[in-house]
């Protein structure tokens, strides 16, 4: 795999919608799922969402996922390149965890 | 039983607002036609209204896609005009807002600019011509008709600016907040 330049923060959005897509969901429930998340903190927009779901698409961050259940509802799922984005970004806010508790440690 | 309301909006946050106050006293919007607002009894603050400005006509397949989203989130598609959806959520559902970042919510008022900038220079444009014609020609009768159009384009004005207003404080805060 090539190696990327630094892409930055993923929004808060985005982490949780990854996060929600571990199994395979529809729009409702990863709206609810990221209420439940952050304890209600985020109500994630329907409009917000499909911006982001589609980005996400295009990026094949996720992808669509087909069940044999006959639900009208469409789900999305994680591929592995969302994993890999996930995990980097993981790594990212720990240095930024490491970093603000040293700070917190040096306060005292 | 079916209530009949004529009214004129521009700002559509004023339109919400109004949507909104009349659902809190029990009136549920039910189909919109140009001017025209038909609204049915309900319960009292039963639903939440939400205006958005589509990319697209509603019948385009895109939007059609997006509606359909949207229906899968309990968010009912109520009516349209033009490219304006009308929307609304049980309340049982919890809250509505169709935008929690401040991008999609400033990619939302530049659609809302975008479709407002034509308007205000065209009304400029015929405003000025008529007035140029009726004073050129001595015609007084077409006075009145360039001076709506100026008002007009005065007013559209007006929107778009309080609108600019808004998304600049948007794009400050997104500075420091996502």
């Amino acid at each position: 795999m090539l190696e990327r330049k630094s892409q930055g923060a993923l929004t808060e959005s985005v982490f949780y919608i990854l996060l929600s897509l571990k199994d395979p969901l529809h729009g409702y429930g990863i709206m609810q799922n990221i209420s439940k998340l952050s304890n209600g903190r985020i109500e994630m927009g329907a409009g917000t969402l499909y911006g982001a779901i589609n980005t996400l698409l295009s990026r094949r961050w996720i992808t669509p996922y087909e069940d044999n259940e006959k639900s009208r509802k469409k789900k999305y799922v994680l591929t592995e390149i969302g994993i890999e984005e996930l995990k980097r970004e993981i790594i990212r806010l720990e240095e930024l965890i490491e970093n603000g508790k040293t700070f917190l440690g040096e306060l005292k | 039983m079916k209530y009949t309301y004529w009214r004129y909006f521009i700002d559509y946050e004023k339109e919400e607002k109004w949507l909104n106050s009349l659902s809190a006293k029990g009136l549920a919007l039910v189909n919109v036609s140009l001017l025209r607002y038909t609204f049915e009894e309900c319960e009292q603050a039963e639903y939440e209204y939400r205006l958005e400005l589509l990319n697209n006509l509603p019948g385009n397949i895109e939007s059609k896609i997006y509606i359909r989203f949207l229906e899968e989130s309990h968010i009912e598609h109520i009516s349209s005009t033009f490219r304006w959806i009308y929307l609304r959520k049980n309340k049982k559902y919890g809250s509505f807002n169709l935008f929690s970042d401040n991008k999609s919510r400033i990619d939302h008022i530049k659609r809302y600019i975008k479709l407002l900038l034509p308007l205000i220079i065209l009304n400029l444009f015929c405003g000025i011509k008529i007035l140029n014609d009726s004073l050129k020609f001595n015609i007084s009768s077409i006075i009145y008709l360039g001076s709506i159009n100026i008002v007009l384009s005065i007013s559209l004005t007006y929107f778009a600016v309080k609108r600019i207003i808004v998304m600049k404080r948007l794009k400050k805060e997104n500075i420091i907040h996502e």
